[in-house]
């Protein structure tokens, strides 16, 4: 333990926390906390009186950047750079989805995990494929289930629907984050910063899609598994007790690049790109299909459409 | 750039090629039949195995159209691609074997192993009132 890690028990996380439990009525109670008063990754001091990333001039974050760094070459063993790709101007991201397409054969899930260096025990996953009958109501989210074995994918029978985060326009998560510590920003990706979490889950209920993941345990991912390319709102390691969740992997689309799961899709069921441009594949398909969103009735406004096309 | 995992291999087949492609059931309707390293077009002149895809497209043109588009098929790199080298398009003949055209693909992975808890509940409810803790 070096030496600033000491002052450690002065610890934001859990001093909020505490304030959180007083506040809330029902819901989200001490068990769902619990994890937290046994917090054993003390952050130093420097993490504890961190600023807020939108309050960050570009010189703090220059000095917290070099000293996550440093801190993953620890852990790790690997040297990375913490980049922190902008917004693009007259960018607005959106994907659609072909259900009538997907096989249900979840190699958008592990490329998601490796891309996003998400834990792989506890295991953590972004994308969850929903599989449902075809026959009877078409669409039926009750009798869906994400967990059947892999030698029932590609079955004519049922529909595969992989849910993550959807990206709204009027994210409900981000209204009743206590903290400000997830947001929407101006290319419509919902981001968290994961120094600033602390981790009440509020944000977890309040999402009617089941997008966002919480650290229960502390994140383990293989040193060599490790993916370098990292983005301090995107992929850098977590720590446990933060919420956690589907960036379209921002610090890939911000620069141009497709994000893992359209890349890692053999079917060419996943299409991203920018809803400004008329020109965009995304674009193309909301024009020439019917699209739809998941629960549309709540006035969330994904900006994930699904498609039914062959 | 390594081969993508679901690259049709190209096998030579010097035997019998059995068709299997609807009413499509002549092999020169695809291949000249003066040059077989070509393609027919429809005006009876050759294309070359790079634009196969012109091929398809007499054919399928609506897919043809679909795949200009970039909303057939898979495109990896940049989705702000500038020029065509940013960009890596798949030929239709990576996904469709010409001669047996259905897609085939029979890799699928593993189903999540992460506790219940990771989930509040594993049915969507409509109500948002209902939110369950399932955990
Ligand atoms: C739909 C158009 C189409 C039809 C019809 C077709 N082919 Fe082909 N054939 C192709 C294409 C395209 C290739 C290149 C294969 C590749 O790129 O993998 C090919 C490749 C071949 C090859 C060399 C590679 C291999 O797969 O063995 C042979 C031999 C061949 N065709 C014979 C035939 C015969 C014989 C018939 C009729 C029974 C036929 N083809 C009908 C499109 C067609
Ligand atoms: C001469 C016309 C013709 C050409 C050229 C042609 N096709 Fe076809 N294709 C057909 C017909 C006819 C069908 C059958 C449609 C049906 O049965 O409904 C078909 C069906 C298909 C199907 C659907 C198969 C299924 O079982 O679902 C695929 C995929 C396909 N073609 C791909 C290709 C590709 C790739 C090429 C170029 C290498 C190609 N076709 C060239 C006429 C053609
Ligand atoms: C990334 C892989 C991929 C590429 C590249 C691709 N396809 Fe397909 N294609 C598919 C898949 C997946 C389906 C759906 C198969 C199914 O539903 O069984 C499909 C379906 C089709 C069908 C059947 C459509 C129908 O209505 O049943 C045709 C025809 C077809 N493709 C032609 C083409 C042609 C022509 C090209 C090139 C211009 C092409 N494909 C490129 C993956 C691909």
């Amino acid at each position: 333990m070096d030496k600033d890690q000491q002052h450690g028990d002065l610890n934001r996380r859990d001093f909020i926390t505490g304030m959180a439990v007083t506040l809330a009525a029902v819901g989200a109670g001490a068990a769902a906390l619990s994890p937290l008063t046994n917090a054993e990754e003390i952050p130093s001091v420097d993490a504890f009186l961190q600023e807020h990333y939108k309050r960050l001039t570009a010189e703090d974050k220059k000095k917290i950047f070099a000293r996550l760094e440093k801190k993953i070459e620890k852990t790790y063993g690997v040297r990375t750079t913490i980049k922190d790709p902008k917004p693009l101007d007259d960018v607005v991201y959106g994907y659609t989805l072909n259900i009538g397409r997907c096989i249900g054969c979840r190699k958008c899930v592990y490329a998601c995990m490796k891309e996003n260096n998400t834990s792989r025990n506890p295991q953590i996953q972004y994308i969850r494929v929903l599989r449902m009958k075809k026959e009877g109501r078409g669409i039926d989210l009750e009798s869906a289930d994400h967990d059947y074995p892999q030698n029932e994918a590609g079955d004519e029978n049922y529909y595969y629907m992989p849910v993550q985060c959807q990206q709204c326009e009027n994210p409900p998560c981000v209204k009743v984050c206590p903290v400000n510590a997830t947001w929407k920003e101006k290319d419509g990706i919902v981001v968290i910063d994961y120094n600033w979490c602390i981790g009440c889950r509020y944000c977890e209920a309040a999402c009617p899609y089941h997008a966002r993941r919480f650290n229960f345990a502390k994140p383990q991912v293989p040193s060599r598994e490790l993916n370098p390319d990292m983005a301090y709102l995107s992929n850098r390691p977590r720590y446990l007790g933060v919420m956690e969740k589907c960036t379209f992997c921002l610090h890939r689309t911000r620069v141009g690049r497709y994000p893992a799961c359209v890349e890692a899709c053999p079917t060419g069921a996943r299409k991203f790109g920018n809803l400004k441009d008329p020109e965009s594949e995304v674009r193309k398909i909301i024009e020439n299909e019917r699209v739809y969103v998941l629960k549309e009735e709540l006035g969330t406004v994904p900006k994930f459409y699904y498609v039914f096309a062959k | 750039m390594p081969l993508p995992f679901f690259r049709r291999r190209f096998i030579p087949r010097y035997g019998v090629i059995k068709l299997n492609h609807g009413a499509n059931d002549r092999c020169y309707n695809c291949h000249l039949i003066q040059d077989r390293n070509k393609y027919a077009a429809n005006d009876g002149s050759g294309i070359m195995h790079e634009n196969v895809e012109k091929m398809c497209a007499r054919c399928h043109g609506l897919i043809y159209k679909d795949w200009r588009n970039g909303t057939h098929g898979v495109r990896r790199g940049k989705w702000s691609a500038q020029t065509v080298f940013e960009r890596q398009t798949f030929d239709c003949t990576e996904c469709h074997d010409p001669h047996s055209p259905r897609f085939q693909f029979k890799t699928y992975a593993s189903p999540p192993v992460w506790p219940d808890k990771y989930i509040r509940s594993t049915i969507i409810v409509t109500d948002h009132e209902s939110v369950s803790e399932s955990s």
